[in-house]
């Protein structure tokens, strides 16, 4: 596949409007490995402590009663006149009792990911948006927009107004992709309603800016819709879910920045992929293979079409397995021939010698 | 990057694959002739992909990627062929055989793209004389008590006069 030195820059009305060199990032390899470890243990970063009351099941003053009450030796509540005297207490099979190895708000809750790893994660994420085929299959509504990955102007930063991004997003055809969204909106499952969370619905693009002059206020409320500033660049909205392919609209500035962005990450090199050329039909129809490979022979056909022989009954097909059976069954047929003849020499063993008698009695 | 490597990007999860437990696994993305997940019948990870569907007003279209289409355009980079309404099923699986193998663009789907053509066409016949539905017959329980509110019914419209 022809690499892809320029992207296109398509104005605020969706015509196009000059042109940009592709920024080095969207060379790097594509490793899913990679994505979904670094995402699985970012998204954990997020998560708030909780835990059981640290005296929960603990609030009674239960005792064991001993040995000798035919009952178990669990500590039991004292005293009477109430139904919960007597009963068992504390343990994690006990009613009332504490859980099993209660949860401690000092759980560890966050997980490090070293730095280049998710500057990778990135890399590898940024790529895949680049791909009108991975941007698809993550489920985004592309199919009218002109290009991937898809740089408007810069003017666009200084959107005030939702009604102007969306006759934008309108304009560039990116908006199948919003409406995607606000079709999927659908009451979340469980007690998530209760706690900030009350509808679930799908990503819509994400815009990456270069300077923020109102654009992130104008995009704030269109479904779906997230931005982030080109030098802070998440995992979590380039693969949500450790799913790449986000399909994220660019500004002419934020693209013309990705390369001073990623030059100025000390430390770290782009990833460079393994090998120049994937392309497996490429590889084989080579010089350099097709050089070296023995040629063709005559097709082998495993098995015609006839009905499997058992060579342990079909003495042909016995024979062209081993020839050595054919000479062994011929002199099957020479000795049984000649048994029948009676020239077979009778080995019978007649009486023992007298001297092997003698030895034997004089035992 | 390689439609070769794209597939393997893909294959374990895409947002069009329809995993239904046992079975085969198929693919509802535009462009897979067979509905099935797999290289070859893929409709995002190949460069020659052909998308046969029915149009808005009857008729089928026939969506193939440009010969000269860079990888990064998306809706450039596609070339539509529609066939009337009155395209009858012979012309139209000559052209779905005509725009795979014939013009040297995907000789491996023919077969696949004359059937989907074909089987379009087909669930889009009028037939002149529909099928007539008749009500279901009732038996038993169900025919008493069909009878018996009926009755009521009557009854009913006599009380009302």
């Amino acid at each position: 596949m022809a690499a892809r030195p320029t992207v296109t820059v398509w104005s605020a009305t969706g015509e196009s409007s000059g042109s940009l060199p592709l920024p080095a990032v969207f060379t790097a390899p594509i490793r899913l490995d990679v994505v979904q470890q670094v995402h699985k243990s970012i998204a954990k970063n997020r998560r708030q402590a909780y835990a059981v009351a640290e005296n929960a099941g603990h609030q009674t003053s239960a005792e064991s009663w001993g040995t000798g009450r035919a009952v178990a030796r669990i500590p039991r509540v004292g005293g009477g006149g109430t139904q919960r005297s007597g009963q068992a207490a504390f343990g994690n099979m006990c009613r009332g009792g504490r859980m099993f190895a209660p949860t401690k708000t000092w759980r560890k809750w966050h997980v490090k990911v070293n730095q280049n790893q998710r500057r990778y994660a990135v890399a590898s994420a940024l790529a895949a948006s680049a791909l009108p085929s991975l941007v698809l299959a993550r489920g985004h509504r592309i199919e009218q927009i002109q290009e991937v990955p898809l740089v408007i102007s810069s003017s666009v930063e200084s959107t005030t107004k939702t009604k102007a991004a969306v006759d934008l997003l309108k304009a560039v055809a990116a908006y199948p992709d919003v409406a995607k969204v606000s079709n999927s909106r659908k009451l979340r499952a469980g007690k998530g309603k209760l706690r900030n969370r009350r509808h679930r619905q799908r990503r819509g693009p994400l815009v990456v800016y270069a300077k923020d002059e109102g654009i992130v206020r104008a995009f704030k409320n269109v479904p779906g819709v997230e931005t982030s500033p080109v030098e802070s660049l998440n995992l979590l909205q380039l693969a949500p879910g450790g799913h790449v392919g986000r399909f994220v609209i660019w500004t002419e500035g934020a693209i013309a920045a990705l390369d001073s962005v990623y030059e100025k990450k000390s430390g770290f090199n782009l990833p460079i992929a393994k090998i120049a050329s994937s392309d497996v039909t490429r590889l084989i129809n080579s010089d350099e293979i097709q050089s070296v490979v023995r040629p063709a022979g005559q097709n082998v056909q495993k098995r015609p079409f006839t009905q499997k022989k058992n060579p342990l009954r079909n003495k042909a097909i016995l024979f062209r397995l081993n020839p050595y059976a054919k000479t062994l069954r011929r002199q099957e047929l020479l000795r049984t021939e000649r048994k029948a003849k009676g020239s077979v020499k009778k080995s019978v063993p007649g009486a023992a010698g007298k001297e092997f008698l003698s030895i034997l009695h004089a035992a | 990057m390689s439609a070769d490597l794209q597939w393997l990007l893909i294959r374990k999860w895409n947002s069009f694959q329809v995993k239904g437990g046992h079975g085969p696994v198929f693919s509802k993305e535009k462009g897979n002739l067979l509905n099935k997940s797999a290289h070859k019948f893929s409709g995002l990870a190949n460069s020659k992909v052909i998308n046969i569907y029915p149009s808005v007003e009857g008729g089928v279209t026939i969506t193939k990627v440009k010969a000269d289409a860079k990888p990064n355009q998306v809706a450039s980079a596609r070339s539509h062929v529609a066939l009337k309404r009155s395209t009858g099923p012979r012309r139209a699986n000559k052209i779905a055989a005509a725009e795979t193998a014939g013009k040297g663009y995907r000789a491996d789907l023919r077969p696949f793209a004359v059937a989907r053509a074909s089987a379009l066409l087909r669930a889009q016949t009028r037939t002149a004389n529909p099928p007539k539905s008749y009500p279901q017959k009732l038996r038993g329980n169900k025919k008493a008590a069909a009878s018996s509110s009926a009755k009521k019914d009557d009854e009913d419209v006599i009380e009302l006069d």
